[in-house]
């Protein structure tokens, strides 16, 4: 093994236990806003008001509210941790400074800090079209390189596009993933803010990444971020998102919405990486349509939270569209990661493919929860589904939920899934070719993760490498 | 001869998969007794051919006629066919798991024989086949080609053609994924199988095959045409010059 | 907690449950209040996605009906003179769960076979059933659990003493009422240490179309393996088309004991089937090879546990699936291997073959691993029969029809190899029967 590498395992080897020194600062903040605890029509009419939106947003949110009231909580997923969720012990809007920045100079000294920390100025230099902080409920900063405005690709904060594009928004929100869908669909229809809007028109490919990072800072906050990512006709699109969060005693909650469409002959990556603290519920409803031909991809990296339920989904509508959801979940000490990949295919000769990979490793619990639907007239639909998990000492826990519903005889449904430790053998070839037993867990966990880190932008990979939890001392059995 | 009738005869065959034509017409007569060589390289459309005459749905002819003693057979489901005389021994055999060769071949040979046919017989003709081709009485209950070597897999067609007796034999690669050894028996079983009153076509690659089974014709396919035709002598110098020259031959015309 | 509407009460509808000892009453009594107690299961929730659970409430007009109707492909006298023959160790005919014949073969004495109906064995084998009734399929087990467990009229008890090798089959044949019938059948079965027996569980009868008077079968099964011990167990559901059917079958293997389970399922109308197995010491060793045919309009609803309590325990599911017409089918197999079941091995196949356009199938193939050191995959396919196989019969003369039950016969053949010999001549017969109008 090479020093190069071998020093990158070891680093691997300590990865977030620098979380509380790295991630985990939080800024003693002087808030332009910050509202009461707890949530009501009140909350959401001050959200509202504050955000000067056109009255249907306004509607629309009461309308969820009353949606959320009624819905009932998940029974599945981790349902014990769902109920610990006080919803009247939660922030539900918190504007840090008056006015979003495009300049990074105009930034307010503390935030700066602490982006500076996580890297986002630097990573936009370096291989970024365009990026957005937000921080708390907003986004304080946002720019995009010129020549992609040039081509009209519009990547916007929701607030603003929503000021700027209202025709847009509207004829889009919300059309992916209805307010009834869930009870947390619901709540963040009912109190969004924040989030990316971005449209690149008919047959424009953005060729480089666009990215949103997402950052809470205060304790007991909720982030309601919403996404609405519209690819037209012909176009191209790679969209990354990261998210960390301090390291608190009490809980926060993330609970975003994030809708794609990809029209005809369209192409869209969804690149996430989400490191949450581990105090940090996040509860996400991620979908996607995906129209003739088009492709979506899915790439849902999950290292943090301390309970993540989120499951992908591409509806293929249009004929000969792709679904593709490469799925990574690291559970660590008290974490529950059930996260999974949903595919409904809705229109003839469609085509799925479903990697789930997971890690759980000391008392941390993985749930793969799937769900592919093969609706009557999605003759030649093919699926492919493959589940790996790795099991790391012994308390770890994997599950394994996958739902077929065929409803077509002419279709190719596989499914396959495994489930395994670290192979002594494997651990034994290595350790005789001179890797301590440390590296040689590392290098083999490495090689589990590589069919992930290998979709991922260079920079990213080895960001991932340094943020996958694998914090391996101690766990030989 | 004692028929002049050919045994297998198609004119003007053009095939096309997924929309592309593969095939672009091509024509042969193959007599009573004779041994034909279909040979080009990979893709030149020669398997495409094959599986097109035995009628594979993925294959459609768009184009030409083809006979079978005289028959015209284009209409005639791949069963039909195979029941009329004709057979083809696969490039790839596929693994049915769960079917035992021998009841596979109880199955077929009583189709050819009609369902009222006295089967008593079978136990001795599979037998007989099976030592012929040195192949193990076991694989009688092994499920087909479940786990087959690539040479036990083309025994068993041979073997299966041997026991179906067709007027006109396809054999595609036969000669494909096999050792030495086991060319030598696949050819011993071929020759066998070759008399008077049949005619065989082989589709190959390589000049391998030919080395022990003669044909009186070889035709060399490219980009879905026979672009040459001739005797023995051809699969000789294909083995020596490779195809290159074909294309300086035909670029030349 | 949404209220739910008021389920329907357990009616009076077997008088024989004040019968027995006081101990049995009492578990009556409370199976029948968990039962009154309880909502009927939701929609949705796990287990009961696919089928509505209102198919297996009973109400005041079912009656308990011991008029003998199967359609068999064989006949009882036929079935006896196997007995005779010494092809058979046991005929046992069980009318409605009520009515039990028993029918014990000249050859098998009392000290290697102990067969009697439940209520019998309640008086003679108190201590055996005291400790064995009730510890799998009971009132907490679920609502029709709860169900059987109140109104079973009579069962049937099998033991085996230690060290006895029943050499032939026991063939318990479970008949079931026409329309508007319900019954309640239950079985228990314990095998000895390092003994082994083979038990064929035969269901037929029942309504013969489908109505609003459908007929109800709602069993209860459960078999204890003790150390050493081989048990082989094939439940054969065959009723009629008009049946509705709802099973529940638990089986404890003890350290080296070996379960075969053999799920069949040809008939009924609405059929609900939940086999498993708790593998609970160390060495035990649980195999389940099922096969479903499903045709017209049947539902079929299928459950497969292993459960691995104890380390160094293996399993291997084989689940198969044909379907045609409109035959719909939800299979849902759970392999669950607990924090101090280290060393585990587990496997699972659900294999799905859809013959037309119109039949339906879902699969959900789960896992719940909570250690590490485990072997465990499981695999799922749903999708038509391969074309290509269909070509390559077709090219060697095979018709489209043939070749399509030989590619079918041969997707069951590794599921009838288990299927001991005595069914093996019958089995065959109902999937050709499946296969006829394909």
């Amino acid at each position: 093994m090479s020093e190069s590498l071998k020093k990158q395992n070891l680093e691997l080897s300590k990865l977030n236990e620098d979380y509380e020194s790295k991630y985990g600062f939080h800024d003693p903040v002087d808030y332009f806003h910050k509202g009461a605890k707890g949530i009501n029509h009140e909350v959401v009419e001050m959200i509202s008001k504050m955000k000067k939106e056109p009255k249907w947003m306004a509607e629309i949110r009461h309308e969820a509210l009353e949606v959320f009231y009624k819905k009932e909580m998940p029974k599945w997923g981790n349902d014990h941790i769902l109920n610990e969720i006080d919803f009247d012990d939660i922030y539900y809007f918190m504007k840090p400074i008056d006015a979003q920045k495009d300049n990074w100079d105009d930034v307010p000294e503390y935030i700066k800090k602490t982006f500076d920390k996580l890297g986002i100025p630097e990573a936009e230099k370096k291989f970024l079209g365009g990026v957005s902080a937000q921080y708390e409920s907003e986004v304080v900063y946002h720019s995009m390189q010129e020549d992609l405005v040039k081509k009209g690709i519009i990547f916007l904060d929701m607030d603003s596009a929503l000021r700027e594009y209202p025709e847009i928004v509207r004829e889009h929100f919300g059309s992916v993933i209805p307010m009834t869908d869930n009870k947390f669909a619901a709540l963040n229809t009912a109190v969004w803010s924040g989030g990316s809007f971005i449209y690149v028109p008919k047959g424009v490919d953005v060729g480089i990444p666009l990215q949103a990072y997402f950052r809470i800072n205060a304790e007991n906050m909720g982030q309601f971020e919403r996404t609405l990512i519209i690819a037209d006709e012909g176009a191209k699109l790679h969209y990354i998102e990261g998210c960390t969060a301090p390291v608190y005693s009490t809980n926060s909650l993330h609970t975003a919405v994030v809708e794609l469409k990809a029209m005809d002959d369209a192409y869209i990556r969804y690149t996430t990486i989400q490191n949450w603290s581990r105090n940090i519920y996040n509860l996400v409803t991620k979908r996607a349509s995906a129209y003739k031909n088009s492709t979506i991809e899915w790439v849902d990296g999950n290292l943090g939270s301390r309970l993540t339920m989120k499951y992908p989904c591409v509806q293929l509508l249009g004929e000969c569209a792709k679904g593709e959801i490469l799925s990574v979940a690291f559970a660590g000490v008290d974490q529950h990661q059930d996260a999974g990949a949903k595919m409904i295919h809705a229109a003839p000769n469609t085509s799925s493919r479903i990697t789930s990979k997971s890690i759980s490793k000391d008392n941390g619990r993985a749930t793969y929860r799937g769900m592919v639907k093969i609706h009557k007239n999605a003759t030649g639909a093919k699926v492919s589904v493959e589940c790996d998990a790795l099991l790391i000492g012994e308390d770890a826990r994997s599950d394994t939920y996958p739902t077929m519903e065929i409803d077509n005889d002419q279709v190719r449904v596989e499914h396959e899934a495994r489930v395994s430790k670290v192979a002594e053998e494997q651990l034994f070839y290595l350790t005789s070719r001179g890797l301590t037993e440390d590296e040689a867990r590392l290098l083999i966990v490495n090689g589990f993760m590589e069919p992930f880190t290998k979709e991922l932008p260079l920079e990213y990979a080895v960001e991932l490498n340094r943020l996958i939890e694998l914090d391996m001392e101690g766990s030989i059995g | 001869m004692s028929d002049k009738k050919p045994i297998l005869e198609f004119k003007d065959i053009h095939v096309e998969v997924e929309g592309k034509e593969v095939v672009k017409g091509v024509s042969m007569t193959i007599n009573p007794g004779e041994i034909h060589a279909i040979m080009g390289k990979n893709g030149s459309g020669k398997s495409s051919l094959s599986n097109a005459l035995m009628g594979h749905p993925s294959y459609t002819i768009t184009k030409g006629e083809a006979y079978l003693k005289g028959e015209s057979i284009l209409d005639m489901e791949a069963d039909e066919r195979s029941r009329a005389g004709l057979f083809l021994a696969f490039q790839y055999p596929l693994a049915i798991p769960g079917v035992t060769v021998a009841n596979f071949m109880r199955a077929a040979l009583k189709s050819h024989r009609g369902a009222d046919a006295d089967m008593s017989d079978f136990r001795k003709l599979f037998k007989a086949a099976m030592t012929d081709l040195s192949v193990d009485q076991s694989f009688a209950t092994r499920y087909i080609n479940d786990g087959f070597s690539g040479g036990e897999k083309k025994r068993i067609e041979v073997l299966q053609m041997s026991m179906l007796n067709p007027a006109m034999a396809l054999l595609d690669e036969t000669d494909s994924g096999v050792d030495i050894d086991a060319i030598k028996i696949v050819s011993e079983g071929i020759n066998r199988y070759q008399s008077e009153n049949n005619g065989v076509l082989m589709v190959t690659h390589y000049q391998r095959l030919l080395n022990y089974v003669k044909p009186d014709k070889v035709h060399v396919m490219m980009d879905g045409k026979f672009v040459l035709t001739g005797g023995p002598e051809l699969a000789l110098k294909l083995e020596e010059s490779g195809y290159e020259w074909l294309n300086e031959e035909k670029t030349g015309v | 907690m949404t209220t739910q509407n008021q389920d329907i009460m357990i009616p009076e509808i077997t008088p024989e449950l004040k019968r027995g000892p006081q101990w049995l009453q009492d578990k009556r009594t409370a199976s029948k209040e968990s039962y009154n107690n309880s909502p009927i299961p939701r929609r949705g929730l796990h287990l009961w996605r696919y089928t509505d659970p209102a198919s297996f409430v009973v109400d005041k007009d079912q009656v308990v009906d011991t008029a003998f109707r199967a359609n068999l492909n064989y006949t009882i006298e036929a079935e006896l003179a196997h007995l005779k023959d010494g092809n058979l160790s046991a005929f046992v005919v069980d009318k409605s769960g009520r009515d039990i014949e028993i029918n014990s073969s000249d050859n098998v004495t009392s000290d290697v076979i102990i067969i009697s109906t439940l209520s019998d064995a309640v008086e003679s084998h108190f201590e055996i059933v005291n400790k064995h009734l009730y510890s799998l399929v009971n009132n907490e087990t679920g609502k029709f659990e709860a169900m059987n467990s109140a109104l079973w009229n009579d069962g049937i008890f099998i033991y085996i003493p230690d060290g006895k090798t029943v050499e032939q089959p026991i063939h318990l044949l479970r008949e079931s009422g026409l329309d508007k019938s319900a019954q309640f059948p239950r079985l228990l079965v314990v095998v000895g240490k390092n003994s082994e027996v083979t038990i064929i569980d035969e269901y037929a009868g029942g309504s013969e179309t489908q109505s609003d008077n459908m007929s109800l079968t709602n069993s209860a099964v459960e078999i204890f393996g003790d150390i050493d011990s081989r048990t082989r167990y094939i439940s054969l559901q065959r009723n009629s088309e008009g049946a509705k059917i709802y099973l529940a079958h638990r089986a404890n293997a003890e350290q080296n004991a070996s379960i075969l389970t053999v799920p069949l399922a040809f008939g009924g109308a609405i059929s609900k089937q939940n086999f498993g197995v708790t593998l609970n010491g160390e060495g035990a060793d649980s195999k389940m090879y099922g096969l479903l045919f499903g045709g017209g309009r049947q539902h079929y609803d299928n459950h497969t546990l292993h459960h691995h309590a104890v380390g160094k325990t293996t399993s291997d599911i084989n689940f198969k699936v044909v379907l045609k017409d409109k035959a719909n089918s939800a299979y849902t197999g759970l392999i669950r291997i607990e924090n101090s079941a280290k060393v585990c091995e587990a496997y699972q196949e659900n294999r799905n073959l859809l013959l037309n356009k119109g039949c339906k199938a879902e699969t959900i193939p789960e896992l719940e691993i909570l250690n590490e050191d485990v072997i465990c995959s499981h695999g799922a396919t749903i999708g038509p029969l391969d074309p290509e196989m269909v070509f390559f019969l077709k090219c060697r003369g095979i018709n489209e029809t043939d070749a399509t039950r030989m590619i079918v016969s041969g997707f069951v053949e590794a599921t009838l190899k288990q299927v001991p010999a005595d069914l093996k001549e019958k089995i065959p017969e109902f999937v050709a029967k499946r296969l006829e109008d394909i």
